[in-house]
């Protein structure tokens, strides 16, 4: 008779990505339009996510604890991938999931409308956003959980090979305007050009530096939410602020704050205004500005004050080693999804940790992290967030040469100078963070001092080491234990010797000669006996050899710079 | 046409499009490789000069109706001659670090079948990957630029490296690039003029062949461009691409490659081929090519598949209208076509004849300036089920 049909309901892996990553992330030109690019295109992912949130779907990547995490604005950080076994037709729930992100991203935008008072083509910018997000996805059919690795393997690939065809529709330009200042591909959208407004009135109209251009996805990353992000000059302000104390700071920032509003209706941030050279970019006027900077130096006089604040911040790019591996050692969905969680969680306390460092989070989600830290917490922080990785993932493993291993963070941390272009100081830490990955082991980590007017100075060595050693030679600066000198004298020895045939051990003898000859203060003073001794030990092992160990001590007193007017005691860094 | 030689005598600027004013922190940047269009200005603008390096502006309309193939790269010997030329890396290639030092392997990414049930938002599109679909990271270092020798034989017979290679054996390494900090010096106190610094990086036409900024000067490799044009040029010393940088132009007795015996009876016989852009190339649809597909008459093309990174933009400045050209997407050199070609063989024979190192793009003054210079590879048609390996848990 007739046949029971039995519906046998087709479930599919699918995996998604949301790009272009260069578009949100990489063309930034100040701290803020990095943060808000990278939290843009996470506010997009969880809108895509989110589709997906509900059954008969299940998320694996992201996996929130409540569908609540994936609202708009919500604290979760959601990396650009997504990946969930879905029931129905993947080209239908796709459709979907790209409706609500452009959704989301016009809900961005009207609040760009809305922000901006100044004259724009809005016709181009509304071009500009429609071409904007690019949303690749690719899906296998779901046999059922015993078959899950095969399926993320098979959904990988051809993802993977879905990115190799890069298509694009032609743009209509348009001539005769100027390019977007980012990223030179887009044209300006700001009516108001250079010529026609003063640098002011471009400020105020569309929050544009002095003879900035912008498209409308610059004006979409700078005006969306009207939320201050901390600049690399505030970042590098803490330790004087510190210093100063807060009556102090208070009052020198009434008065410098007054003297500023003579000169220029540009807005600066509390940090930037212990930083001349910052303030005098505002002032478009050469004479002025040079009025100005006197001005500024007498009211430090007038309080009595002596030093300048540094300049210096520090830049710390970080992320998992070997996560390709550990996700592949994944046998089921629910491990899956349960590491996905670890991440979030991770994420989660690395936003703490970094804030109640006074730094500020640029972007920390699974388990990638970009983040500014002032030079006498930056330490600190990168050891409790070794310690926490390792904790939080400690129940996964994975196989590397040949014996199990739990996943551990490596990255770089780059010694900037305020004004330097974030550009260069993200592709300083970029080579930094690849020295890293380099060492053998893993949980490595790349120091880099990028000073103005100076060669980089580099220290790469396993993290933990690393951190024991530089808190040793911080104390040393702090408690003039040791000369400043002595780091560039080892550092002679090395280049002029260190290639040569010159036995180890002889090598040693006269470092250790050059230790105990520079003393601090020039008096009569030996070097203490311990100092010496933990030299001996360091000299004694091929491990770290004598140029690293100069380059060390060199970003040491770097260090120890910060720590001082900080006024904290060496012994308060934690391991 | 003649193959002129453009030696550099300063490390070049070719600009991308963003504004570069007098304002404090202002940065010049260069492209990693010019533009056709760059070149193109530079040859037109030199064949416009007279004996005075005058520019006749009456001759801007004759001058764009000159053909100019090129940039390509080149290696020269002491005397300024060519000694080898070098393409783009092509995206057909996929590039993993080997085990050994200084070793690659190279992948062929090829057109391919989705396994059954699976699906991507290309739609019925043909996907290209390696197959079977590879693990391995992508070499960070591999060459941008492979020498001719390799482009021959990758374009004759492509495929999976069945041994680890030397990198360097592919091809040059990175371009150097130099940057110079320059200030602006007032002419009343001698000294810097307050705020007016600004950086330009340029392209030192150099390679350090032992990577690292070790090696010996003697082991250095001087580069230059290479161009041919039916132009009418004299050689000398002029400027080329911003701050009036310096080179030096002199004519080559040397022509382009010609399409190998093999790779032409190759494609003849199999009706299939693949193409490879070695300077990008525009298009009206973006990434998919319209007058390739009709240029030939008696043979029908088909793009079947395409390997292609992100695309470019161009502007550049409009000489006759004296203002910014409107930006357009460009296909990257080193994107890959796999093309059907049916026809009969002698249409197909017209088909290489009129592609080998032309240039593809849709518009006709895109070709003219050098944009979408292809050379062509052999393609058995085939297209092959994707096969995913079960992972590996050995490190």
């Amino acid at each position: 008779m007739g046949e029971c049909a039995m519906q046998v309901i087709e479930k599919h892996l699918l995996v998604c990505a949301l790009g272009p990553v260069q578009d949100f992330i990489a063309t930034a030109r100040t701290s803020r339009d990095l943060w808000f690019g990278s939290w843009m295109l996470s506010e997009l992912s969880k809108a895509a996510a989110k589709c997906l949130a509900a059954e008969p779907n299940q998320l694996v990547f992201p996996a929130p604890r409540s569908v609540g995490d994936l609202d708009p604005g919500s604290d979760l950080s959601v990396a650009n991938k997504i990946a969930a076994v879905v029931e129905g037709d993947p080209q239908v729930i796709t459709d979907q999931m790209r409706q609500a992100v452009t959704e989301r991203l016009m809900a961005f935008w009207s609040e760009v409308r809305r922000a901006v008072t100044g004259a724009v083509d809005w016709d181009l910018a509304q071009e500009q956003l429609g071409d904007l997000v690019e949303f690749t996805w690719a899906s296998v059919p779901y046999p059922g959980a015993p078959h899950y690795r095969r399926a993320r393997s098979q959904a990988e690939a051809c993802l993977a090979s879905r990115k190799n065809t890069r298509g694009f529709r032609q743009t209509q330009g348009r001539a005769g305007t100027p390019k977007s200042s980012l990223d030179g591909a887009r044209e300006s959208v700001l009516v108001g050009h250079s010529g026609s407004m003063t640098s002011d009135q471009r400020f105020v109209a569309y929050h544009a530096e002095p003879g900035e251009e912008l498209s409308g996805i610059d004006l979409l990353k700078r005006r969306a939410k009207d939320q201050k992000f901390p600049s690399t000059t505030d970042i590098a302000a803490k330790p004087y602020r510190i210093m100063l104390g807060t009556g102090k700071d208070s009052c020198l920032l009434e008065r410098i704050d007054l003297l500023l509003r003579d000169y220029t209706c540009s807005q600066e941030t509390a940090g930037a205004h212990y930083y001349p050279e910052r303030l005098a970019q505002l002032i478009p006027d050469v004479d002025r500005r040079r009025k100005f900077r006197q001005e500024y130096a007498r009211i430090f006089k007038t309080e009595g004050i002596e030093r300048q604040a540094s300049p210096h911040y520090a830049l710390l790019l970080a992320d998992g080693d070997d996560m390709g591996r550990t996700i592949d050692a994944l046998q089921t969905s629910e491990q899956h999804r349960s590491f996905s969680q670890r991440l979030s969680e991770f994420a989660a306390i690395a936003n703490e940790r970094i804030g109640s460092h006074s730094g500020a989070p640029i972007y920390v989600g699974g388990d990638d992290i970009l983040a500014y830290l002032p030079l006498h917490t930056a330490l600190a922080c990168v050891s409790e967030l070794d310690a926490e990785f390792r904790a939080t993932l400690r129940d996964f493993a994975y196989q590397r040469d040949g014996a199990m291993r739990s996943p551990t963070l490596s990255g770089a941390l780059v010694i900037a100078h305020h004004l330097t272009p974030l550009s260069d100081v993200l592709e300083t830490a970029r080579g930094a963070e690849k020295k890293a990955k380099a060492v053998k082991g893993k949980n490595a980590l790349t120091i880099v001092l990028s000073k103005r007017g100076g060669a980089d100075r580099t220290a790469v060595a396993p993290l933990g080491e690393l951190l024991d050693r530089m808190r040793v030679l911080i104390g040393y600066r702090r408690q003039r234990l040791i000369s400043a000198g002595t780091a560039y004298e080892l550092e002679q020895l090395h280049r002029q010797l260190g290639g040569s045939e010159l036995q180890a051990k002889a090598l040693s003898k006269e470092a250790e000669r050059i230790i105990k000859r520079k003393y601090e203060g020039g008096g009569h003073q030996a070097i203490r006996p311990e100092v010496l001794e933990q030299f001996r030990a360091w000299f004694g092992h091929p491990e770290p050899h004598l140029a690293e160990l100069a380059q060390e001590m060199i970003i040491a007193a770097e260090f120890a710079g910060a720590y001082e007017m900080a006024d904290i005691d060496i012994g308060e860094v934690q391991g | 046409m003649t193959v002129w030689l453009i030696q550099p005598r300063d490390p070049l600027i070719f600009r991308d499009g963003r504004p570069f004013s007098a304002m404090p922190g202002a940065r010049a940047r260069t492209l990693a490789f010019p533009y056709p269009s760059t070149l193109a200005g530079g040859v037109r603008t030199r064949a416009g000069q007279d004996s005075n390096g005058r520019f006749d502006k009456q001759q801007i309309d004759r001058l764009l109706r000159h053909t100019i193939r090129g940039p390509l790269l080149v290696s020269l010997d002491d005397y300024g001659e060519v000694t080898q030329w070098h393409f783009p890396a092509p995206a057909d290639a996929f590039v993993i670090e080997a085990a050994a030092q200084l070793t690659v392997q190279r992948l062929w990414v090829r057109p391919v079948y989705l396994p059954h049930g699976a699906a991507t938002d290309l739609g019925n599109g043909v996907l290209v990957s390696t197959n079977p679909a590879s693990r391995g990271k992508a070499d960070s270092a591999a060459p941008s630029f492979w020498s001719w020798e390799t482009v021959d034989a990758w374009l004759a017979e492509p495929g999976d490296d069945p041994a680890p290679v030397l990198r360097s054996t592919l091809g040059p390494g990175k371009l150097v690039r130099e940057s110079r900090i320059h200030v602006s010096i007032d002419p009343e106190t001698q000294t810097a003029s307050e705020g007016l610094l600004y950086e330009t990086t340029g392209l030192e036409f150099v390679t350090n062949p032992s990577g690292e900024g070790r090696g010996a000067l003697s082991a250095v490799q001087q580069y230059a461009l290479a161009v041919d044009t039916d132009a009418e040029l004299q050689p000398g010393v002029d400027f080329l691409g911003g701050e009036r940088r310096m080179v030096n132009w002199a004519a080559s007795r040397r022509s382009f490659p010609e399409c190998p015996q093999g790779v032409r009876h190759t494609i003849v016989s199999q009706g299939h081929c693949r193409v490879l852009l070695v300077t990008p190339a525009i298009f009206e649809g973006g990434h998919l090519p319209a007058w390739l597909t009709r240029a030939v008459p008696g043979v029908t093309v088909r793009v079947v598949a395409v390997a292609n990174r992100r695309y470019g933009t161009v502007s550049g400045w409009d000489a006759k209208r004296r203002t910014q050209k409107a930006t357009r997407r460009l296909v990257p050199a080193g994107s890959v076509y796999f093309l059907s070609l049916d026809g009969d063989p002698a249409a197909r024979e017209r088909f290489v004849d009129l592609m080998w190192l032309q240039a593809v793009s849709d518009e006709e003054q895109d070709r003219r300036d050098g944009l979408g210079m292809a050379l062509l590879g052999t393609w058995n048609g085939e297209i092959q089920p994707l096969e995913v390996e079960d992972e590996d848990t050995s490190s």
